[in-house]
């Protein structure tokens, strides 16, 4: 009997993911239904012998001595799966030290590879992946998403049913077939990532789950000779270093701190040191994605000392180069913003005027707050407070709300 | 120390809906407090219980739940307590009690 050996965060959730993953090659992405009723068969038993017995010396071992028993009842039940009965032994092998289990690992990346497939919709991504992958319930999901159940329910039946008709197979994509496929499941983990650093009220452990999530699934990508690649290494390094902010950036009251207003001694060191180091891995080869130059600015507020010590000139220039490879407004308004700090208010005015009326920000609160900040600078208070009033009229998260208050009462006198 | 047994019958199978996580965080509220209170315990298995009683001079054997119709016994704890009054206290702070009944008996001091 060993209770401290469930202190191992998410054991439960992870090793989800990976029975499920594995069940999934061996009976096919036709059945993942079955490999996910299989593994939330053995979790149930833990949960009912556990509480009076104690849990056992290896959790992990046990958990996929169960799975496999009853991946082997079912197998006997179903005639079309009767010759699987090897792979299945092989493996779950008997007395298994789950750190040593490769195979998970593996079929953990082809498990994302399938539901992340190109020809699935985004948003049957996403859901496919937290749920099989991640190990997420349908109610974790819609929390986080903050979205009804029924609909991420939905999504789920549908994306299975499109790996059905599609006949997606499951398998870890190689030669020209990669990129594409990786570059889905970057995408992915990117949004699953950003849901769960955006400014969202409530269930901010769910949220902060999300981005160790992200983390933890594309350091696998980094750790697989099929999809490390400098740009794997770049997203991580893009995670990493913006998690390292996660501690400064919302206080015990739910209150949202801009860059300029954080505390930098609550950012996370050690992860700003492995951001860096991943960063260093993504310089190799010769391909310079998105990913590459949003950690290399993420990299530059790390170093700053402060706010006003950020090397400005340099993240205006990767941003820049951030619009060639994606000219939307969205990267402008930030272009703007890094470009005032460098060169002053009024010059991040000038070119916020050409972008002022583009239909893509019409609605986005993000644009009058930066005009209503820029405008507070330079001492026009009334001007920077018709802004924030137009900020708030946007649709907003709580926190972000809050902020905008405060800043309009500090421009009304 | 006086000695009582807790009988912990489930209403509702805790589980069915849940996500891995939660499980394992249940898993865990049962354990620090089995940990903290209990001094022993065991699951019991699945399905129904027996009585059996002498009827017309014979025994009949009875199958089912016996309390509520819905209730199963899931297992049980031994916990030691001044009296029958903290033992009942005790029971209460057990985790148990979000999924169905706990029956207190005391065993007879030998």
């Amino acid at each position: 009997m060993n209770d401290s050996a469930l202190a191992v965060d998410h054991l439960f959730r992870h090793q989800s993911g990976r029975m499920v993953s594995t069940l999934t090659r061996i009976f096919g992405p036709r059945r993942l239904d079955l490999a996910e009723e299989v593994v939330q068969d053995a979790l149930l038993k833990a949960l009912e012998l556990w509480p009076f017995e104690g849990i056992p010396a290896n959790p992990s071992a046990w958990l996929i001595q169960v799975a496999k028993n009853r991946a082997l009842d079912v197998i006997r039940r179903e005639a079309s799966l009767a010759q699987k009965i090897p792979d299945v032994a092989r493996a779950f092998p008997d007395h298994a030290m789950p750190d040593s289990l490769h195979d998970f690992d593996d079929d953990q990346l082809s498990m994302m590879f399938l539901c992340c497939h190109p020809s699935l919709a985004g948003e049957l991504r996403v859901a496919l992946t937290l749920k099989t992958v991640a190990g997420f319930s349908v109610r974790e999901i819609a929390r986080a998403f903050l979205v009804e159940e029924a609909t991420i329910a939905q999504r789920l039946v549908r994306g299975k049913r499109q790996i059905r008709e599609q006949r997606i197979d499951f398998e870890m994509p190689a030669g020209p077939g990669l990129r594409p496929r990786l570059d889905s499941v970057l995408e992915v983990l990117y949004l699953l990532f950003n849901e769960g650093y955006s400014a969202h009220e409530g269930e901010s452990l769910l949220r902060a789950d999300l981005c160790d999530e992200a983390i933890r699934l594309a350091g696998l990508l980094c750790s697989h000779p099929v999809s490390d690649l400098p740009k794997t290494h770049a997203l991580l390094a893009l995670l990493l270093l913006q998690a390292s902010r996660l501690p400064a950036r919302v206080n015990a009251e739910g209150d949202l701190y801009l860059l300029r207003d954080q505390d930098r001694s609550l950012w996370d060191r050690a992860l700003i040191a492995e951001g860096l180091s991943q960063l260093d891995l993504s310089g190799e080869g010769d391909e310079l994605s998105s990913y590459h130059l949003q950690a290399g600015i993420a990299a530059q507020h790390a170093l700053a000392s402060s706010y006003d010590a950020t090397d400005w000139e340099d993240i205006t220039e990767q941003y820049d180069q951030l619009y060639q490879i994606d000219p939307s407004p969205i990267i402008a308004l930030n272009r703007a913003i890094a470009l005032s700090r460098w060169k002053g208010p009024e010059a991040g005015l000038a070119v916020l005027s050409q972008i002022e009326h583009h239909p893509a920000l019409a609605h986005y609160h993000l644009l009058p707050a930066t005009l209503g900040e820029l405008f507070s600078e330079l001492g026009q208070k009334e001007k920077a407070a018709q802004y924030y009033n137009s900020a708030l009229d946007c649709v907003c998260t709580e926190p972000e709300r809050r902020l905008l208050q405060r800043r309009l009462s500090e421009n009304i006198y | 120390m006086p000695q009582f047994i807790l009988l912990l019958r489930d209403e509702r199978r805790p589980g069915s809906g849940f996500s891995p996580e939660e499980m394992q965080k249940l898993i865990q509220k049962y354990g620090d407090w089995r940990r903290s209170k209990a001094i022993g315990g065991q699951k019991l298995t699945d399905g129904e219980g027996r009585v059996l009683r002498k009827q017309n001079g014979k025994p009949s054997v009875m199958d089912g739940p016996f309390a509520e119709a819905k209730e199963v016994m899931g297992g049980f704890f031994v916990i030691e307590a001044a009296n029958f009054d903290e033992a009942v206290e005790t029971a209460k702070t057990c985790p148990h009690m979000e999924f169905g009944s706990i029956e207190v008996r005391q065993i007879q001091p030998t």
